[in-house]
């Protein structure tokens, strides 16, 4: 409970400052709102003091009170009524906004800053609690006190619950939308903007509200508070019911207007209901308005988030990309210069074998001239054949091979550090050359090669992809089945922007186990089968990646094998080029 | 043909066993001509602007430079080439690059700075005693132009 005795002790200066201050304003919204007094002296269309009551128990908290029913009390007391009732009247007002201050904090969970429609309707509600409680105990005390009439009972209390709710209602959000942001900052076109808007309602008001009772147009100010609403927040929107409201009730009191004509209760709740409508429509608009801005101004965020968050992942990605291109370059030329520095030696090895094999040569020739005698002639010659000859030839083989396989990483280096074209690739007119400089190897092992009537065209480096495709062939080529008659089908398709090749044979097929080796260097699997360096598979790899692509293998033993290559796709480029650089039409035809 | 005005081969190449193969090839292929080798680039520089141990070298007649590229030290092949063919008075000396190295941009590199020729060495040993022929047959036509006097 917002009882004060929680805090007795902290009754401090400002406190007390704080309630006098809302006594003082009480007091003078009172007298505010009697002036706007339509007859009898207790009975106006709005009375202000209860909005700016409420807003003083909901900012500064229930335990300001003793202002509030000390303003009461005076405003009361100086309209020359009684004491008694003054006092019964005061203390009636001020339950009344407690209880409907308790009601907005704890049951509707009231923002201060008016920031949801539900707020709007919670202080709807709040105002009819406590218009509720004060008028009921209003005519209460005026009835004891003998003020009124008992005919005038069900009229008074009517009256009285209108002013009392209406007073919140166009009060209480005006103070609340300035106490939430009281900055002036409209500059430019808008500052432009709230001059025509207030002009525009001054001079709309003066027409409608002073004008001849018989001039119905009091609906006309409703485009100018939705302008509000849907232009500038809830305190502006507020500001413009509220003054619309008070012009309203002036322009009656004094006789002028759309509501001055007919019975007095016909007007006064003719009054009240447009009132109503005046401030509730276009605030539950800016509320409205107001959220929506959040919602956008979060998914805004979120957006902008997301986009960091895509583009800091991107550029990740980028730098770990450079990175690894690189590594790779490094690697690249890491095996470039040991291939190169072990070739030094090697011109030695190899050179001296053949030194070492001339002068074989020469001394066989001079131990033939010399007249030896026949056994030592005989163990010589054995020496320099068996001992010496053998000897050279293994060294001979080694060094050989030392070279391919040098050779062989000087090629892959190479294919990793050329420069590739980036041109649209007639892959049909690539593999035919291919198949065609193969015809010998092709015509040797006795296969069939099978190139499908179409290939998708492909974006790259035609000598490189011709490469891929003379590898792989030469590669089924090698693994045949010894007694099938060997077939080699070479096909293709383009899906999205990926071409997608494939070389499928009937050969000896790879083993499960050998599978992810198979693209690694100096990998051999059936050595017996075919010379070279195992580089092949490397290569097309090498070539493949390069170009963005991917290759696979799919392969069982003894039943054949099956590369799938894919590349960009170049679909839908005109122009293509060929392997020869020549333009050509469109190889789909 | 008096000795002293024969063109004199000057090998510069690291590697001993190189140096050796060519000088034994060279010989082989008819080659007579006094062969002289350094093993490092500052003493190629050296002996061809006669300097330091070369002051006083023997021999004022032509030189050939048959020049490594890949040489420890300050001084590699490149550098060496470059110093030769900035030389007004050297420059004219024709230097035949032979060297392991295939990479294009260096052989470009080799052709922008002077040099006459550029061959790879060869592994294989028959190529290279081809190579080395080629050298020999190269000589022999370089060298008549430079003097004039000896034609028939």
């Amino acid at each position: 409970m917002t009882d004060p005795r929680a805090k007795p002790t902290r009754l401090g200066v400002r406190y007390v400052a704080t309630a006098a201050a809302l006594s003082v304003v009480y007091f003078g919204a009172a007298k505010f709102g009697l002036s706007f007094a339509f007859t009898t002296k207790q009975v106006t269309a709005v009375w202000p003091p209860t909005g700016v009551a409420v807003v003083a128990l909901l900012l500064f908290g229930s335990r300001v009170w003793p202002g509030l029913l000390l303003g009461a009390f005076a405003a009361n007391a100086t309209q020359g009524e009684p004491i008694a009732t003054a006092t019964g009247i005061a203390i009636g007002n001020t339950v009344g906004l407690i209880v409907a201050a308790f009601v907005l904090r704890r049951v509707v969970r009231f923002d201060n800053t008016l920031a949801r429609l539900r707020d709007v309707i919670g202080l709807l509600l709040g105002a009819i609690v406590a218009a509720t409680i004060t008028a009921s105990n209003g005519v209460a005390n005026l009835a004891l006190g003998g003020i009124i009439p008992s005919s005038a009972y069900g009229s008074v209390w009517r009256v009285w619950w209108m002013g009392d709710a209406m007073g919140i209602l166009l009060v209480a959000p005006v103070l609340l939308g300035w106490a939430a942001d009281r900055s002036l900052a409209w500059r430019g076109w808008r500052a432009l903007e709230v001059v025509a808007l207030f002009a525009t309602l001054a001079v709309g008001c003066q027409v409608i509200f002073q004008g001849p009772p018989q001039l119905q147009i009091q609906n006309a100010v409703f485009p100018l508070t939705i302008w509000c609403a849907l232009r500038f927040g809830v305190r502006e929107t507020a500001t413009i019911a509220a003054i619309i409201s008070g012009m309203a009730v002036w322009g009656t009191a004094h006789g002028r207007g759309p509501f001055a004509t007919g019975a007095l209760d016909d007007r006064l709740a003719l009054l009240e209901v447009f009132m109503a409508i005046a401030v509730i429509g276009p605030l539950s608009l800016s509320v409205a308005m107001s959220e929506r801005r959040r919602a956008e101004d979060a998914l805004q965020r979120a957006h902008d988030e997301l986009e960091r968050r895509v583009s800091d992942r991107t550029a990740a990605l980028a730098a770990a990309n450079t990175e690894l291109a690189s590594k790779n370059e490094e690697v690249e030329a890491f095996v470039y210069i040991v291939s190169h520095d072990l070739r030094a030696p090697l011109v030695n090895l190899q050179g001296f074998s053949k030194e070492l094999q001339l002068s074989f040569g020469e001394l066989s020739a001079k131990l033939r001239e010399a007249s030896l005698p026949a056994n030592v002639q005989r163990d010589v010659e054995a020496i320099l054949k068996d001992g010496m000859g053998g000897a050279l030839r293994f060294i001979t083989a080694s060094t050989s091979k030392f070279e391919r396989l040098i050779e062989a990483l000087l090629h892959l280096s190479r294919h990793g550090r050329e420069k590739y074209r980036a041109e649209v690739v007639d892959v049909g007119a690539v593999v035919e050359l291919t198949v065609a400089s193969l015809r010998q190897s092709i015509a040797a092992s006795g296969a069939t090669v099978s190139v499908a009537a179409s290939l998708p065209t492909a974006l790259g480096d035609a000598t490189a992809i011709g490469q891929v495709f003379s590898n792989l062939i030469e590669n089924a080529l090698h693994y045949l089945r010894s007694g099938t008659p060997g077939v080699i089908e070479i096909g293709g398709e383009t899906s999205g922007s990926v071409a997608h090749y494939w070389v499928r044979d009937n050969g000896v097929g790879i083993g499960a186990s050998a599978l992810p080796r198979l693209f690694q260097v100096f990998q051999r699997f059936h050595p017996h089968m075919a010379p070279g360096e195992g580089m092949g598979l490397a290569i097309v790899k090498r070539v493949i990646e390069r170009h963005g692509g991917q290759v696979r293998a799919q392969s069982k033993a003894g039943a054949g094998t099956t590369f799938h290559v894919t590349l960009p796709a170049a679909a839908g480029t005109k122009g293509l080029i060929d392997g020869r650089g020549t333009p050509r039409h469109d190889p789909h035809r | 043909m008096a000795e002293e005005h024969r063109v004199t081969i000057l090998i510069v190449d690291d590697d001993e066993g190189h140096t050796e193969l060519v000088r034994r090839n060279l010989r082989r292929t008819g080659i007579s001509n006094p062969i002289a080798s350094v093993d490092n680039g500052s003493d190629a520089l050296d002996y061809v602007f006669c300097h330091g141990v070369y002051a006083n070298r023997p021999g004022n007649g032509e030189l050939l430079i048959l020049l490594d590229l890949r040489m420890p030290g300050g001084h590699d092949g490149v550098e060496v080439l470059r110093q030769i063919k900035v030389d007004p008075k050297a420059k004219s000396i024709p230097v035949i690059v032979l060297t392991t190295t295939d990479d294009p941009r260096e052989i470009n590199h080799c052709y922008e700075l002077g040099c006459n020729v550029y061959i790879t060495k060869p592994i294989e040993p028959s190529a290279f005693i081809e190579a080395i022929q080629r050298v020999g047959l190269m000589m022999s036509v370089m060298r008549m132009p430079t003097d004039p006097a000896r034609l028939p």
